[in-house]
C-alpha cells in the first residue's frame, strides 16, 4: 500500500503536540486586542490551530479567515508565538463587539532536543485506532532564506502532500505560520509539487527569514 | 516526561488523526462583474460532528498548489478569495469569492480551483 494511504507506519513519526492552549479575547466593534499568553516551552513553539465566535468551538474557522468574508466587513484573526508567549491578535471590522476564542496547537520545531511536559493529559489520549489514519511526518525542518530568495525542500513523494510553514524575521523572535496562500511580490509565500516544497522569500524586510515546515504524506 | 526527539510515537502526547480527505472543484467563469456587485461559487462537505483542524491545499489553474486554507490570487483588477472553512458543525464549505470594488466593470479570468483538504480530529476535547 502507498504510504498516503496506511494508519500507521513505524517509519515515520506521527504529530507529537508538545502544547495545547485555549484562550479567548472580546474586541469591541471596529477595534483589536492583542493578547499574550506564557507558553511554558523551552523553545518557540510553531503553532496552528483554530479560532471561533463560539465558546464551543464551533464552527471554527482557519486564522487569516473567518466567517463574514465580506469585503471590508471581517474579523482578522492569527496566532503566533516567541520564545515565552504564545501571541494573539484580534481584530474586529464589524460593527458589532465579539468574543474570539482560540484554541491553538504547538509543536516543537525540529532543532530542539529535549524534554517537555505530557500533553496526553489535556487531549485525546494517543491510543492507535484502526479507524483512523495518525499523521505521518515525513520531514520537518528549517531553512533560512536571504531577500527575495527561493529555498526548495525535496520530498519527492510522487504525490502533492500536505504541509504546514512558520516564517521567522531572524532580526525578531516571533514566529507565524504563513496561513495565507497565494503568488505575492511582496511577502514570503510557499506552494508543492509532486517532488518539492517551494519556499520564496519575496519580502520587503531585508532581513533574511527562517521558515520551518512540515511535510505530511496523508492525502 | 519524555524525550520528543526521534520518536516515532508516544503515549505521553495527543496526537492529531486523520478523519477523512475531502475534495472538490470549484470553476471560476471568464464573466464580467458589474461594479459594486460581486461573484460567489460555493461546494458543501459534510464532515463529522466535532473539533477538527482543517489542512488543506488549494490549487489553482496556471498557478501552483499553496498549502493553505486560505488563498489569494492578486488578479489584477480584482483578488480571487480562495477559502475551505467550516461553517458548521458539520460542514466544510469550500468557497471562492470575487468583490468589484472598483467603479467598472471587471472581466475574471477563468481558473479552475482544486481543493484537497484533511479534515484532522484535533485533541481538544469538544
Amino acid at each position: 500500500m502507498a504510504i498516503d494511504g496506511l494508519q500507521l507506519t513505524s517509519d515515520y513519526p506521527v504529530d507529537m503536540v508538545a502544547g495545547m492552549f485555549t484562550l479567548s479575547a472580546s474586541p469591541a466593534s471596529y477595534n483589536y486586542i492583542d493578547l499574550s499568553v506564557p507558553h511554558g516551552l523551552p523553545f518557540t513553539p510553531l503553532v496552528i490551530g483554530l479560532w471561533s465566535t463560539s465558546p464551543t468551538g464551533i464552527p471554527s474557522y482557519p486564522y487569516g479567515g473567518g466567517p463574514a468574508f465580506s469585503y471590508g466587513n471581517y474579523y482578522d484573526v492569527a496566532a503566533n508565538a516567541d520564545s515565552s508567549n504564545i501571541i494573539t491578535a484580534n481584530q474586529n471590522n464589524t460593527g458589532s463587539g465579539v468574543t474570539i476564542y482560540h484554541s491553538i496547537l504547538a509543536f516543537a520545531p525540529s532543532s530542539y532536543v529535549g524534554n517537555v511536559v505530557s500533553t496526553e493529559g489535556a487531549g485525546n489520549s494517543f491510543i492507535f485506532d484502526s479507524d483512523d489514519t495518525f499523521g505521518k511526518l515525513v520531514a520537518d525542518g528549517e531553512i533560512t532564506l536571504a531577500q527575495n530568495a527561493t529555498g526548495t525542500i525535496t520530498h519527492n513523494l510522487g504525490f502533492t502532500p500536505h504541509a504546514y510553514v512558520w516564517s521567522q524575521n531572524t532580526s525578531g523572535s516571533v514566529v507565524g505560520q504563513l496561513v495565507r496562500g497565494g503568488v505575492d511580490s511582496s511577502a514570503p509565500y510557499t506552494y508543492l509539487t509532486t517532488s518539492n516544497l517551494v519556499i520564496v522569500n519575496n519580502n520587503i524586510d531585508t532581513a533574511p527569514y527562517k521558515f520551518y515546515y512540515r511535510i505530511y504524506a496523508d492525502v | 516526561m519524555s524525550n520528543l526527539n526521534n520518536l516515532i510515537s508516544n503515549t505521553d502526547y495527543a496526537t492529531i488523526r486523520m478523519l477523512s480527505t475531502i475534495t472538490g472543484t470549484i470553476s471560476v467563469p471568464a464573466v464580467a462583474v458589474a461594479a459594486g456587485s460581486s461573484w460567489t461559487s460555493t461546494v458543501n462537505n459534510t464532515v463529522p460532528s466535532g473539533r477538527q483542524v482543517l489542512r488543506s491545499n488549494i490549487t489553482v489553474s496556471g498557478l501552483q498548489t499553496f498549502p493553505a486554507d486560505i488563498v489569494t490570487i492578486d488578479e489584477g483588477s480584482y483578488t480571487l478569495y480562495i477559502s475551505a472553512t467550516k461553517t458548521t458543525d458539520t460542514n466544510v464549505a469550500f468557497f471562492v469569492y470575487v468583490e468589484n470594488a472598483y467603479g467598472s466593470t471587471i472581466t475574471l479570468t477563468a481558473r479552475t480551483v482544486s481543493f484537497s483538504v484533511a479534515v484532522l480530529l484535533s485533541p481538544f476535547q469538544p
